[in-house]
């Protein structure tokens, strides 16, 4: 049996267990119900609102009046999924630690680490295969739901997607991915390089509300436009050129307001997920040479981020002597 | 194995340090084919170190280890072939069977007929019609004969047993022990086994060894050592005058 094959049977393993394991069934259920909720609720909105426009112009044409002239609203469905990001971006972020967590800590607990370590596979195999088996996991867990919403907002919504609307929407995934690893990664990372179990899931959750939310909120907190619900400039009935006038007064505070939420690689996905589906207006209708150009950085930091915890749990992995319980 | 080797495990000045502090301090240590090794001390004697040492899973600070003439730290992965393992307090993977447990430590081992050599091997250590059964259900005993089986899966030249009476009830300790003495005769396996049990010792072991504060204090085959210590009652009271 070949390496690749002692690889393949670390990951098929790791893959198995975890859909085996109660706490991460939990946190996947939670995920998938509350994306399944937003999402419908969001198409049945949608549907909604296009039905209205076709009852109106169907009362158009029967009062006699020419509608042929009037320009067609435009429904933007991608935006219905903002729901679905903002869900990855907190419970599915959870979903990844855990997966890392049970990945490293099962074993160091029940010492079959010791008994791996001592086949004829090596260290850096044992670590490729766990990661492969939960990067499969997670690129599983993230195709069930980018296909569910996408059915979703197709058929609830009764919107055809275009093949641009669905390559966005794969970006969106790829991102969406990466976005987890970085989690996953982190987790391991902890799980390996301390001695204490509980100590490496507690600082991975501090991570989690450090990058989730606490940094987010300050962010959100600082925007002008936050102070009021539904946005200030929009509650002054301020169009965009004004808004921008006046941001463009407080250019350094917004400047400082950025720089801090750029410290936030859940940040960095959101940005960058929501300018790929037009969720914020700036990126809206634009071309994908255009959101690749303003956004690029976001997908840098955040494949990077993937990357160098990846890259750094491997060489703990391999050159940490001690991985399991000192006796 | 590497040819015109005498000992199937040697150590020459073998030292490990951790912060300074010797766990092994030169440890010269050298066991022949064949042989049941015992291998005593007392807690913190430096016996668990020793044997992560020699199954690649430490590097030693200095001096060095064989298996089977391979070097443990540039050899790793032949010395791995060549050795089986069983760590204390191993609890494997409760939420699968045993044939799916040990069906996965063969496969990294690098068998290609996992199904068929996990019933030859149960069928060997006799503990058969528990492969459906989930770990999760198993005795420590039963747990133990499991951790057997997954070391001596590949067929080792050697096999490393971390106290591996540790916790069982009467039984369990005699059918373990018909289970080392076994492999020992039919598979000509050389087995080392760390242990605090000296009653075990005699019953099992062909030669002793003696570790106290990281040192070697004694080696000797069992029979000399009772011829030795004629004097003494009991292997408890041997034990001690060697400790002493």
């Amino acid at each position: 049996m070949n390496n690749f094959a002692k690889i393949f049977t670390v990951a098929k393993k790791e893959y198995a267990d975890a859909l085996k394991n109660r706490v991460f069934l939990v946190f996947l259920f939670f995920l998938l119900f509350l994306i399944g909720v937003s999402i419908i609720v969001a198409a049945f909105d949608f549907q909604g609102k296009v039905a209205v426009y076709q009852n109106a112009l169907l009362k158009l044409r029967q009062s006699g009046q020419v509608v042929e002239n009037l320009s067609e609203p435009q429904f933007f469905p991608l935006q219905l999924l903002r729901g679905a990001i903002e869900y990855l971006e907190i419970i599915g972020a959870i979903l990844a630690i855990v997966l890392g967590y049970l990945s490293i800590a099962k074993e160091k607990g029940n010492n079959t680490l010791q008994l791996i370590l001592t086949r004829p596979i090596s260290r850096f195999s044992v670590y490729l295969g766990k990661f492969l088996g939960n990067a499969l996991l997670i690129i599983s867990v993230s195709g069930i739901v980018f296909v569910g919403i996408t059915l979703v907002v197709d058929i609830v919504g009764k919107t055809m997607l275009t093949g641009s609307q669905l390559y966005r929407i794969f970006l969106t995934f790829i991102f969406t991915i990466i976005y987890l690893l970085i989690f996953f990664s982190i987790s391991t990372l902890l799980s390996i390089l301390l001695k204490s179990l509980p100590n490496a899931l507690i600082i991975s959750f501090v991570i989690w509300i450090l990058f989730v939310l606490i940094i987010p909120q300050i962010g959100d907190t600082m925007d002008p436009d936050n102070q009021v619900p539904g946005g200030l400039f929009n509650s002054l009935h301020m169009v965009k050129a004004d808004q921008t006038a006046i941001l463009a007064k407080f250019s350094h505070y917004e400047k400082m307001r950025d720089n801090l939420e750029q410290t936030s690689l859940t940040k960095h996905y959101e940005r960058l997920a929501f300018a790929f589906l037009g969720i914020k207006d700036t990126y809206n209708g634009k071309s994908l040479e255009f959101i690749f150009s303003e956004r690029a950085i976001d997908g840098w930091w955040i494949s990077l981020a993937s990357l160098l915890f990846g890259v750094f749990g491997a060489v703990i992995f391999v050159k940490k002597r001690v991985l399991w319980k000192e006796e | 194995m590497k040819k015109n080797n005498r000992f199937i495990i040697e150590t020459k000045s073998l030292t490990k340090k951790y912060d300074g502090k010797a766990v092994l301090d030169n440890l010269n240590l050298a066991v022949a084919e064949g042989e049941i090794f015992g291998f005593l001390g007392h807690n913190g004697a430096g016996k668990t170190t020793t044997v992560n040492i020699l199954t690649t899973l430490l590097v030693p600070t200095s001096g060095s280890a064989e298996i089977c003439g391979f070097d443990t730290v540039k050899g790793s992965m032949e010395v791995k072939k060549s050795i089986g393992y069983l760590p204390e307090n191993v609890k494997f993977y409760d939420n699968l069977t045993a044939s799916e447990n040990l069906e996965y430590f063969a496969k990294l081992s690098g068998i290609k007929n996992s199904k068929e050599k996990v019933t030859e091997v149960l069928e060997f250590i006799e503990f058969t019609g528990i492969e459906h059964k989930k770990l999760g259900e198993f005795s420590k005993g039963m747990r133990q004969r499991i951790g057997i089986a997954q070391a001596i899966m590949h067929e080792p030249k050697v096999l490393f047993l971390d106290e591996p009476t540790s916790g069982l009830d009467p039984m369990g300790i005699k059918k373990l022990r018909e289970v080392i003495l076994k492999l020992n005769r039919e598979k000509r396996m050389t087995i080392f086994m760390n242990t605090h049990l000296l009653s075990e010792v005699a019953k099992v072991c062909t030669t002793i060894g003696v570790l106290n504060h990281g040192k070697l204090v004694y080696k000797e085959t069992l029979e000399n050592m009772l011829k030795r210590f004629s004097d003494e009652e009991s292997l408890e009271d041997i034990y001690f005058t060697i400790g002493e």
